[in-house]
């Protein structure tokens, strides 16, 4: 017998086709709705922690009004990842500004040509050790490398450190020297020291079980925690273990000079850009006295380099200016940083 | 060392899905029920969750890697040894066990030789079709925990998809990216080839799975319940003790909502064209027809390209949208979109095939017959609907959760939210950042519980 047929059985078709239809549609306007403003976006690629960097960006976009779309650096590859990024897009950019949290890399474009002189407010109001002659970048708000010691394990004076480092550095913890604040440190001694000295060093410190980690703050992680006793981090890392109550305290690293090593975010316009207006306003933004003085106040405690009022300053940012005012000058590191970074990836990438 | 330890981890994965099989044909439903969750729960638990709550501890082993390699190595057993037990329990052997015992019972005069007999047992065994099964459970176990990439990133492991991840982000060459992909593309191909060659030669025809007995009962509940303890409670209590102390902060400055969106947007549209492509690729390649090559063809590929895994894939399909005509697409939605759609049509294929073998066609032509009452509703439900509404569940949660591709090909302004809180999640475990993971795991499941809540006004009738 055969079996009696539903009684509409396109009806049921008609309805899941309908469903079908409407779920694209509104899969297409959400696409659209989320994704198309950003074409006309401020487009920003930022290696500063995102943490820290996300409420400026925001705090720009509520003040001006200009949409902001931001591509954040991994905390694994800091900096070195947009630097290379932006060398590959040179023939079709998509960045208008680029927020460096370190210097090497903003040369390294500089050189390459790929940056737009913009002398504005904020160009004017930093000191000149932290800007360029010709206007392709401007420093801001800066940190400091230091060590960073976990006080249940040893004291944290300049002997204690010394004592730590003569032997096994096992104990011992950096972040990777190919990214970040680390390859500035890296490039320094490049220049001070000269290649063959720096990799006599740098093999005698690996020989010893030196533990190498992804980024800074996988060196605060584990100085906080204890599982090694000392590491060498910057200062925004440290005050992060500090807030959370861990036995850390710090001192500045300090070079064979008796410098220290004062790392300023770099910021610039990128040639190509289609937002110029607004990207000159946004580097005004993070020049301004205010900007700097959040950086300073919020938990990263960052050093301003401008003109600021000192008094409205958290008293370890004063202690950092104070050591700050020790650092070496990193202006003239482009022939160095090229030279060592290309031993670095032959040392790491390969 | 990611070769090797993939292989191990696929036998054991293999050897310990044979008893737990049994619990999913057990015939208690309830038994049965709880099996199949704690089964299934470490499967579907997003590896950025359990990484980053496992990442401080993999820290604290910094001067123990051998030790911190075994605990990665068993939290991906745990987490993918479901996969093996589910191709076993839908793909058993052809031959009956009652069968291989009488056979053996015939054949005890002929071979008196122990090493014989038993050599000539599997033998016959393997080319009865009887290792279809393993040879496919092991294969896609041997996939899943070689192309590996969030936890081994978490917890600081060195492994091929780390170090190429890594190198790619911090600016290597994409030309150098994609040569050092070979090596590990030719891991994953001589496995699929394995798997193609072994599976293509024998027809499905399932036997009845044979319950377990007492004690390999008692081992797989203790393994279930441990790998369900390590990789799901444990993560999830951290986070939700990390939500319940940064919930404040979350309601302060909640700074994740439009990468939430983001990813549902590209979950929703990867698990649609993924269902869409093997619904109609199925039935092109079933159709007695020449277009029926031509589906075959393309969903073999397809699902060849989606079990290379996400990184391989994305590297390809980033190397493609840098020549000069597909350029204009690189800063739209469309390669993530596709990229992940690939990736998911390998399970999209698994899970229409799992529902094909469980249909009950009868009883649905009846429920059918039955329309328009409220029961017939529910019994066309329980007997068809779900069915599809789980595995849509389960594909959309799979793209949810993707980092590799998204971290690789998502265009700026919509950056899904695994990229972002992967970034957070190398800062160290904080409150705030348990409370926004907590945020993220909660924005599908509100979503599910939605979809499940209106079943009754969308759901066929």
């Amino acid at each position: 017998m055969t079996p009696p047929q539903p009684r509409s059985p396109d009806r049921g078709f008609s309805f899941r086709l309908a469903a079908l239809a409407a779920f694209v549609v509104a899969l297409f306007v959400g696409y659209y709705l989320l994704w198309t403003p950003h074409r006309e976006s401020l487009v920003v690629y930022c290696a500063h922690d995102s943490i820290y960097a996300d409420q400026i960006l925001r705090e720009f976009e509520r003040q001006t009004g200009i949409s902001v779309a931001v591509r954040y650096d991994t905390e694994a590859t800091k900096s070195l990842g947009l630097v290379e990024l932006l060398l590959q897009e040179r023939t079709h950019p998509r960045c208008d500004v680029f927020w460096n949290n370190e210097l090497l890399g903003t040369l390294q474009l500089a050189e390459e040509g790929l940056l737009l002189p913009y002398r504005g407010s904020g160009y004017e109001r930093i000191p000149a050790a932290f800007k360029d002659a010709d206007a392709r970048w401007v420093g801001f708000a800066a940190r400091l490398r230091l060590w960073m010691i976990n006080t249940n394990r040893l004291a944290a004076t300049e002997e204690a450190i010394h004592q730590a480092v003569s032997g096994d550095l096992d104990r011992v913890a950096m972040a990777k020297p190919l990214y970040g604040t680390t390859r500035t440190q890296y490039t320094i001694l490049w220049q001070l020291w000269g290649q063959d000295k720096l990799l006599a060093w740098h093999r005698d410190r690996r020989a010893r079980d030196l533990r190498e980690v992804n980024g800074n703050s996988t060196v605060k992680d584990l100085v906080g925690a204890g599982v090694c006793d000392i590491g060498w981090t910057d200062t925004d890392d440290f005050f992060e273990a500090k807030d959370e109550g861990k036995p850390v305290q710090m001192l500045p690293v300090r070079l064979d000079n008796g410098g220290t090593i004062c790392i300023p975010n770099t910021v610039a316009i990128l040639r190509g850009t289609r937002h110029l207006s607004e990207a000159q306003q946004l580097v005004d933004f993070l020049l301004s006295e205010k900007c700097e003085m959040d950086l300073a106040t919020g938990k990263s405690r960052q050093i301003p380099l401008g003109p600021v009022d000192t008094g409205r300053l958290p008293g370890e940012v004063k202690q950092l200016q104070r050591w700050a005012a020790d650092g070496v000058p990193l202006g003239g590191l482009g022939g160095a940083s090229t030279a060592c970074l290309a031993w670095l990836k032959t040392e790491y990438l390969q | 060392m990611t070769l090797l330890r993939s292989l191990i981890i696929a036998g054991v994965a293999v050897a310990i899905a044979r008893f737990l099989c049994a619990l999913l044909a057990d015939r208690r439903a309830p038994a049965r029920r709880i099996a199949w969750v704690l089964l299934l729960a470490p499967y579907f638990t997003p590896a950025l969750l359990t990484g980053y709550v496992y990442a401080n501890f993999s820290l604290s082993l910094i001067h123990h890697p051998a030790v911190n390699a075994l605990f990665y190595a068993a939290l991906i057993c745990w987490k993918f040894t479901p996969i093996a037990a589910v191709i076993l329990h839908f793909a058993p052997a052809p031959i009956s066990a009652e069968a291989i015992h009488c056979r053996r019972l015939m054949l005890s005069d002929a071979q008196h030789v122990a090493l014989a007999r038993k050599l000539a047992d599997w033998n016959f065994l393997v080319h009865a079709g009887c290792a279809r099964g393993h040879v496919a459970a092991f294969v896609v176990v041997y996939l899943f925990s070689f192309a590996e990439f969030e936890m081994a990133s978490l917890m600081g492991l060195k492994t091929w998809t780390v170090t190429l991840f890594d190198a790619n982000a911090g600016g290597l060459a994409l030309s150098e990216s994609l040569r050092r992909m070979l090596g590990p593309l030719l891991c994953e191909a001589a496995a699929v080839v394995t798997a193609v060659v072994v599976l293509g030669k024998h027809r499905v025809i399932p036997s009845r799975l044979a319950a377990a007995n007492g004690k390999t009962h008692w081992l797989a509940w203790s393994y279930l319940a441990i790998a369900v303890v390590f990789v799901l409670m444990i993560p999830a209590a951290m986070v939700l003790w990390g939500t319940l102390r940064g919930f404040r902060l979350l309601l302060e400055n909640f700074v994740l909502s439009r990468e939430i969106i983001s990813s549902l947007l590209f979950a929703a549209g990867a698990t649609l064209l993924a269902s869409v492509a093997v619904f109609w690729l199925s039935r092109t390649a079933n159709s007695r027809r020449l277009v029926s090559v031509f589906g075959r063809v393309i969903l073999l590929i397809a699902v060849c390209l989606g079990l290379i895994g996400p990184l391989v894939l994305s590297l390809a399909v980033l190397a493609a949208v840098q020549i000069p005509v597909l350029l204009p697409l690189r800063d739209t939605p469309l390669p993530l979109l596709l990229t992940l759609g690939l990736v998911l049509v390998p399970l999209a294929l698994v899970l229409k095939r799992v529902l094909e073998l469980t249909g009950y066609r009868s009883a649905l032509h009846v429920a059918t017959l039955m329309q328009g009452s409220r029961s017939a509703r529910e019994l066309k439900w329980r007997l068809s609907t779900s069915g599809k509404f789980w595995s849509v569940v389960l594909l959309f949660v799979w793209a949810y959760w993707d980092l590799t591709a998204s971290a690789i090909l998502a265009p700026i302004g919509m950056t899904p939210v695994t990229v972002r809180l992967y970034n957070l999640m190398h800062y160290g475990q904080i409150a705030a950042l348990s409370a926004m993971t907590c945020a993220t795991f909660s924005a599908p499941v509100f979503i599910f519980l939605l979809a499940f809540g209106t079943r009754r006004w969308w759901a066929p009738r």
